[in-house]
């Protein structure tokens, strides 16, 4: 009997070993073992919290004016100090980092609302569809891709949303090549061969064979694209095409900064770095999400 | 490339077009009100009367002439402001690109040379931080370093003598060229990992060749063809990246004349230049695919 039990112990390791692991966990512990991507993880869970809680964290609010406590340098009171209008560098910072997260997954949900149904729809239909929609991917190719944002907005005016618009409307042309290419490669493969040839119905297709193989690459793609959107955006807000005064918003804080170059370097630099940070921490995410999603990279 | 540089002349005919508001006061650009009759005046001059199928065979027709229109601000022709302007922004991508290609192919292929030491890690943590960093900022960075603190070269505009001029490219010069870097650099390290574990450098390893011989004879030109799409392709983001980094530097090129066209809603002068960049995208395209038949024997042969 004692040795009938080591056995069935035996048995019941061996299954545990072979038993299947889904792609999302094999995913999720790779993105584990990822030390930059955890680092990238926590800085980001800590930008999100000061997003939601701006008002509990800055210690002062940040468009009040105080006009005997102007231009100061850092001190225990400010700690980058005070702008031309008194204002507190840091809690403006503070308020920052909740408009550039807005902006970049505002953005992303744009592109991607217009992209990936577009794509979609050219791969598996083709035809007349694919041959419309590919043509405008080619022509908003042709124009840097700032460019043309910079000229939507020059239509529609300068302002926070505008420019959230205008760079989501040039960025969903690669969310289309993306999901194009997938799903004309993925239409050639057997499995979905063999479910056409057994009758599936398209939404059928698409829904259990498709989408499943498209979601991990446009979430890699997504990720860079928040990266991408928050530093352009900041560029732009930085040119007085995005948010405006007196809008807390790095890219507008360092365009106020030139003024004070001189006196308050600290007000040049500390946006930049916010904004760096930020970057930074989304793309260790996004290395490791490609990383780890991307069966053709996996070791 | 004929119908794409149509298609791009139609979507700047759809901007001009889409602007809100009475497109007689947008275009003549008056401030104060107009009278009825002046306003039939400046819509005849403009051809504003016709209607937007006319509109826009005579706007294409006019591109094809190379007439982009008047300036509402100067009342200058277009086109003329942008080709005295245009050399600036090409010397500006232009040294950009060429000071990427010479730190970024150094760094990529040590970098897969040396793949997993040291070198490589510090390589390329130093590129995702410079993706990562705004390229407005870095120059600001520089000025604020070079410039204020050091007092070593111009921050501001550009120099007439040669000298100067040479030493006012430097500091945009510089920061442009952060936004391919990172990029650029991953993209060779990459891609000459990719070559150096094909089977015809495994076989030059075992037909006993040296080991500068294959890298640089076997390995790199096959590793060149996916960097040099990925550099043609990235020149429109270097284009993009000038008009943010020619404003900040005070760089007269096309970039800050449409930038500062935006402010003036000089909508000629934006169009304008919009076309006019997209239109050194395509050729610098057109100019990749001839380059490729050189590096490339196969698409020669084709």
């Amino acid at each position: 009997m004692a040795e009938n039990i080591v056995e069935l112990n035996l048995e019941d390791n061996i299954v545990k070993q072979l038993k299947p692991q889904s792609f999302s966990s094999i995913a999720f512990q790779q993105i584990i073992k990822n030390k930059l991507a955890i680092l990238g993880f926590i800085v980001l869970g800590i930008l999100v919290l000061s997003a939601i809680f701006a008002e509990q964290i800055a210690p002062y609010d940040p468009y009040t004016t105080d006009y005997s406590n102007f231009k100061k340098p850092p001190s225990a009171e400010h700690f980058i100090g005070t702008d031309e209008l008194g204002r507190d560098g840091f809690s403006r910072l503070i308020y920052g980092t909740r408009i550039s997260l807005l902006i970049g997954v505002i953005v992303v949900t744009i592109s991607m609302l217009i992209g990936v149904p577009l794509g979609a729809i050219a791969g598996y239909y083709g035809g007349i569809f694919d041959m419309v929609i590919m043509r405008i991917v080619d022509i908003l190719m042709a124009f840097p891709f700032i460019v043309l944002a910079i000229a939507m907005v020059a239509v529609i005016g300068p302002s926070l949303i505008n420019m959230m618009m205008a760079l989501g409307a040039v960025s969903w042309i690669w969310y289309t090549r993306l999901v194009r290419g997938m799903v004309l490669s993925l239409r050639e493969t057997d499995y979905i061969v063999a479910a056409e040839a057994l009758g599936a119905s398209d939404l059928a297709i698409i829904s259990r064979h498709i989408i499943p193989n498209v979601i991990p690459v446009v979430v890699v793609q997504a990720s860079f694209s928040v990266a991408e959107a928050i530093l352009v955006a900041a560029a732009l807000s930085y040119l007085g095409l995005g948010a405006q005064p007196p809008t807390a918003e790095w890219g507008a804080m360092l365009s106020n900064a030139k003024e004070l170059m001189r006196i308050l370097p600290v007000m040049s630099i500390a946006p930049g770095i916010a904004i760096m940070v930020t970057v930074l921490a989304i793309n260790f995410i996004g290395d490791a999400l490609r990383d780890a999603l991307d069966p053709t990279l996996r070791q | 490339m004929i119908p794409l540089i149509f298609g791009v002349g139609t979507l700047t005919f759809i901007l001009i077009h889409a602007i809100p508001g009475d497109p007689i006061e947008i275009l003549a650009g008056q401030s104060r009100q107009l009278t009825v009759e002046e306003k039939d005046r400046i819509a005849e001059s403009l051809g504003l009367n016709d209607s937007l199928p006319i509109q826009y065979i005579r706007y294409m027709t006019n591109l094809l002439k190379g007439d982009m229109g008047i300036s509402i601000t100067t009342r200058s022709d277009v086109s003329f402001e942008i080709a005295e302007r245009l050399p600036d922004t090409l010397i500006l991508t232009i040294t950009s690109m060429a000071i990427v290609i010479i730190i970024a192919f150094p760094i990529g292929i040590i970098s897969a040379l040396k793949r997993g030491t040291w070198i490589d890690t510090v390589a390329m943590t130093i590129a995702l931080f410079g993706v990562s960093i705004p390229a407005f900022w870095f120059g600001i960075m520089l000025m604020l370093i070079f410039g204020l603190y050091l007092d070593l070269l111009p921050t501001v505009g550009q120099g007439k003598t040669p000298i100067d001029f040479a030493l006012s490219l430097v500091l945009p010069s510089v920061t442009l060229s952060l936004i391919l870097l990172g990029l650029v650099t991953r993209m060779v390290r990459s891609s000459m990992l990719e070559v150096l574990s094909k089977d015809y450098v495994r076989t030059a390893h075992a037909k006993g060749l040296g080991n500068k011989r294959i890298n640089f004879r076997h390995a790199l030109p096959n590793a060149l063809i996916p960097i040099l799409t990925v550099v043609s392709g990235q020149f429109a983001s270097l284009l993009g990246g000038a008009v943010v980094i020619e404003q900040v530097f005070g760089w007269p090129g096309i970039g800050r004349l449409a930038i500062n066209a935006v402010f003036r809603r000089d909508y000629q002068v934006v169009t304008g230049t919009v076309l006019v960049f997209s239109l050194m995208v395509i050729v610098v395209n057109l100019l990749t695919d001839i380059l490729y038949s050189f590096i490339d024997p196969r698409i020669r042969l084709q």
